[in-house]
């Protein structure tokens, strides 16, 4: 590989000390200097490659904390995209579209239809509409919450669902209320008899490389050369894997194992079935740091475990508090497991009751077993108070945020719908974080984001507000940070969260090459202008991956 | 709640302890004539059976092995057999003694009479007797892990061969088994009252609860470094109820995370919820028993405790997690720790 200088710029390290620098010298894809164009020259031989930025500006490759590669680059080359605002008609029109171009025999699946329409797609009538919508090709499509599928009778049929199957435990295969007859609406862990269906006779090795090229190949258009995969099974770090082997990925990968049963279909192994066999995934770019666990839902569906109350409802009444999916010891147990695999745990967390619960049991586990450099995440960290905040320095726990979607916006508006004011006042302290020395990460949870695009949360981390501007105001301008601080949170933060940080996440010497050309300074530009920001080219190991 | 399930002694003891010899006194006691007898031999030729006298009709010899691991479905479908014998009125016993080979740990029958329901209700595993040599056994101690194990798991241990030992062999083994297990009743197998204890209605109560003063002094957190052991032993008291649900909580989670280094745990539980009625636990390795409810207060002392005997267990820690957890539960008490 031939070695690189890059010269003439204004390059933002990322470093702890928030340097700016006008040159680096790359060897071997790493950094070799940083500083002053004489001193960049002075670090490498004569046979190199020049770059000059004439005055762009250049930062470390962006790292995406939680970002399901797999779903994403799924939606982006296979699924049939269905908006939440379709009614019944125009339901069946994209099906119909699909089936179009979908050979016979293949499946046409993806999201999400509106929820409310269940009552309507829960009968034989409906069935008959989408089979002849689809022309007999299998079909299974999400409702928007991801809890719920609508089937149709050749996917029943490759699921083995007839009218006479039971019901799974905590499933529902809806039937007709009138002829009782299974509809091919699926609710909860239903779902996973349509969606192992799907996955077997669609994603073969192939396909899942396939997918996976794809994924970030996207993710390298946005300047992304990192990422924390956050429910990662045995087939996607394979392929992940595999691919590194061949020197085909672009990216480091950072994987978190399942590390229990969860109402999803996972295929292959899970918990310490998994764990025992993570070093086969290990590579040079992937790396099996970490094992998922899911502790609640979301505030919208009122699955958020929360402290206090949710708004009285309807749907819940009042005095309903979500809950979490195990106990305090159960989750001790499964922490101490994944700690003796080797790995921390990244654990999902949207309430503030599933938080505490996160950090009472790595506190226990502390008591019980001693220190430990396991740094364990709580991902969405959204609702958490100043107690709780020391309590997470103090156990070495980081903090992965999604910027993406905290700002005025739909799901903003959603969440204050069903959570109380008092408890939406604790929403999204980042600017508490950092001043409590807490390590934060940003992550974009692409595809439930639509875009893995950063540059949308570095904005609203500076912002606090919609770089749209279609949603008025700021949400708690308070806790806004730098925006220094916020490029941070997507590089040097975000790399000590993942466990990258001797590898990448600033541009310092012994570090990998990750960086971006831009066609902006993010650090300097007007802040409601980041998010606008493009990405010139993007450098993987001292190579270029993208160029726009 | 009456209990009519019939009482287990489980008999452990390093090869030639006197576990046989103490096993054919006991048996020669009139006190001690309805007892049953099972003893498992490692090896191809038993030869333990042959040395216990008068009783061939009420010994079962279990001859496949280790008890603990191959033959402990053979010692339930024993027992099983037993069991139904008596039901039709082909045997009487009152009580059943097993013999364990000499090199068994005993946890892992401990645990199948705490959890294998095809045991837990006709069987209560009341005590576990342990024979320490005052000749061979503080060399014995030192030599095998396995024998300390055997101590820290006792309820009550039994010095034989003391007519033969000098009186400083008898002070040494007396030491070194104080040393491992403060919390277990000791006597010596000539003391009269040993087929008293065996017999005792109490039999039950009077080992599960833990003895937290037995021998009148105690060892605290010493080192003795001319016996270097990771056995270690520590008592815990409460000055004030405490909710159920927390101790229980932390027991569970000491059993979870540390079972591998706990040998035992022993605790009388003062509850918020029923304070004149005291909650009985015990923990062997990673099992936690049936939580017993007394119907009232077994001694004088009024106040919980906890008996923990770990092997390679940090107890300040262990101590600290148990102060920590109360305080994260915003239960009440201070502990105090022996």
């Amino acid at each position: 590989m031939r070695s690189l200088l890059v010269v003439n710029g204004s390059i933002q390290v990322c470093d702890d000390a928030g340097s700016t620098v006008e040159a680096l010298a790359i060897k071997n894809g790493r950094i070799v200097a940083a500083g002053s164009a004489q001193s960049a020259r002075a670090a490498i031989g004569n046979d190199h490659e020049v770059i000059d930025l004439e005055g762009k500006a250049v930062m470390p490759g962006l790292i995406d904390a939680h970002n399901h590669h797999a779903l994403g680059g799924r939606a982006a080359l296979f699924e049939t995209h269905v908006p939440p605002t379709a009614s019944y008609d125009e339901l069946l029109g994209y099906v119909r579209e699909a089936a179009g171009k979908t050979p016979p025999g293949k499946w046409i699946f993806g999201g999400m239809f509106d929820i409310g329409l269940a009552d309507r797609l829960n009968s034989a009538a409906a069935l008959a509409d989408l089979d002849a919508a689809s022309e007999g090709r299998p079909v299974v499509l999400r409702d928007m919450s991801y809890h719920n599928r609508w089937a149709n009778s050749a996917a029943m049929a490759a699921a083995g669902i007839t009218d006479e199957t039971p019901d799974p435990v905590s499933g529902t295969i809806a039937r007709d209320p009138a002829t009782g007859k299974a509809t091919g609406f699926l609710l909860e862990s239903a779902c996973g008899l349509a969606d192992a269906a799907m996955e077997h006779q669609t994603f073969d090795v192939s396909t899942n490389r396939k997918v996976a090229s794809h994924a970030v190949s996207i993710l390298n258009q946005f300047g992304i050369t990192a990422i924390q995969d956050p429910l990662t099974s045995k087939p996607m770090a394979e392929t992940v894997a595999a691919l590194d082997r061949e020197g085909q990925l672009t990216a480091w990968v950072v994987t978190s194992l399942i590390a229990h049963e969860a109402p999803l279909y996972i295929p292959g192994p899970i918990g310490r079935e998994l764990f025992a066999i993570k070093d086969q995934f290990a590579t040079e770019h992937v790396r099996p740091y970490f094992a998922k666990i899911l502790l609640d839902g979301v505030p919208m569906t009122g699955t958020a475990a929360m402290i206090e109350p949710y708004r009285a409802s309807a749907g819940f009444g009042c005095c309903y508090r979500g809950g979490t999916t195990m106990t305090l010891p159960q989750l001790s147990r499964l922490l101490a497991d994944i700690e003796k695999a080797g790995l921390a745990a990244k654990m999902h967390c949207a309430g503030d009751a599933a938080t505490k619960l996160a950090i009472d049991a790595i506190e226990i586990i502390r008591d019980f077993n001693g220190p430990s450099d396991a740094r364990h995440q709580i991902a969405h960290a959204s609702l958490i108070d100043g107690d709780e905040i020391k309590r997470m320095v103090q156990l070495n726990i980081t903090a992965e945020l999604s910027p993406m979607i905290w700002y005025p916006n739909i799901l903003d508006e959603a969440v204050s719908e069903v959570l109380e004011d008092a408890v939406l006042a604790k929403s999204y302290p980042i600017a508490d974080f950092l001043a409590a020395g807490l390590v934060i990460a940003g992550g974009s949870d692409w595809p439930v984001a639509p875009s893995p695009d950063p540059w949308i949360g570095i904005e609203t981390m500076v912002t606090r507000s919609d770089p749209d501007g279609i949603f008025p105001g700021a949400l708690r301008p308070e806790q806004a940070i730098s925006a220094l601080d916020a490029m941070r949170a997507f590089t040097l933060y975000g790399a000590r969260a993942i466990g990258l940080e001797k590898e990448i996440g600033s541009l310092e010497v012994g570090k990998a090459a990750d960086f971006v050309i831009l066609d902006q300074d993010p650090a300097t530009c007007a802040a409601d202008d980041i998010a606008d920001t493009k990405v010139l080219s993007t450098w993987f190991g001292g190579r270029k991956v993208y160029e726009r | 709640m009456t209990d009519d399930r019939c009482p287990v002694i489980l008999l452990t003891g390093f090869l030639g302890s006197g576990k046989t010899t103490l096993l054919n006194r006991l048996l020669r006691d009139p006190a001690l004539s309805d007892s049953l007898v099972i003893v498992n031999e490692f090896g191809d030729i038993p030869l333990d059976h042959l040395l216990i006298t008068h009783v061939d009709e009420n010994i079962r010899l279990l001859d496949t092995g280790c008890v603990c691991c191959t033959v402990r479905g053979d010692l339930i479908d024993t027992l099983v057999d037993l069991r139904d014998r008596r039901v039709r009125g082909e045997i009487r016993y009152s009580r059943v003694f097993i013999e364990t080979s000499g090199l068994v740990d005993p946890a892992p029958i401990f645990h199948s009479f705490a959890v294998d329901p095809t045991l837990t209700a006709d069987w209560e595993l009341c005590a576990v007797v342990t024979t320490v040599d005052a000749v061979n056994g503080v060399a014995t101690l030192a030599r095998h892990e396995q024998a300390q194990r055997q101590v820290g798991l006792a309820d009550l241990v039994i010095i034989t061969k003391g007519d033969i030992a000098t009186t400083e062999q008898s002070g040494a083994i007396e030491t070194r088994v104080d040393q491992l297990n403060h919390y277990a009743k000791r006597i010596l197998v000539e003391q009269d009252g040993l087929a008293a204890l065996l017999t005792s209605p109490d039999l039950r109560q009077s080992f599960a609860v833990p003895s937290v003063a037995e021998h009148g002094h105690h060892h605290g957190h010493g080192h003795d470094h001319s016996h270097p052991s990771t056995i270690c032993s520590r008592s815990l008291f409460l000055d004030a109820p405490v909710p159920q649900a927390v101790v229980l909580e932390w027991i569970d989670l000491l059993a979870a995370l540390r079972g591998e280094n706990l040998l035992r745990l022993k605790a009388l539980i003062q509850t918020v919820e029923t304070p004149d009625r005291p909650m009985l636990v015990q923990v062997v390795q990673h099992v936690v028993h049936p939580v017993q409810q007394l119907d009232a207060w077994p001694d004088e002392e009024r106040r919980s405790r906890i008996v923990i005997i770990g092997d390679d267990l940090d107890l300040d820690m262990i101590e600290n997690s148990f102060r920590r957890h109360l305080e994260r539960a915003g239960a009440v008490s201070s502990v105090e720790s022996r």
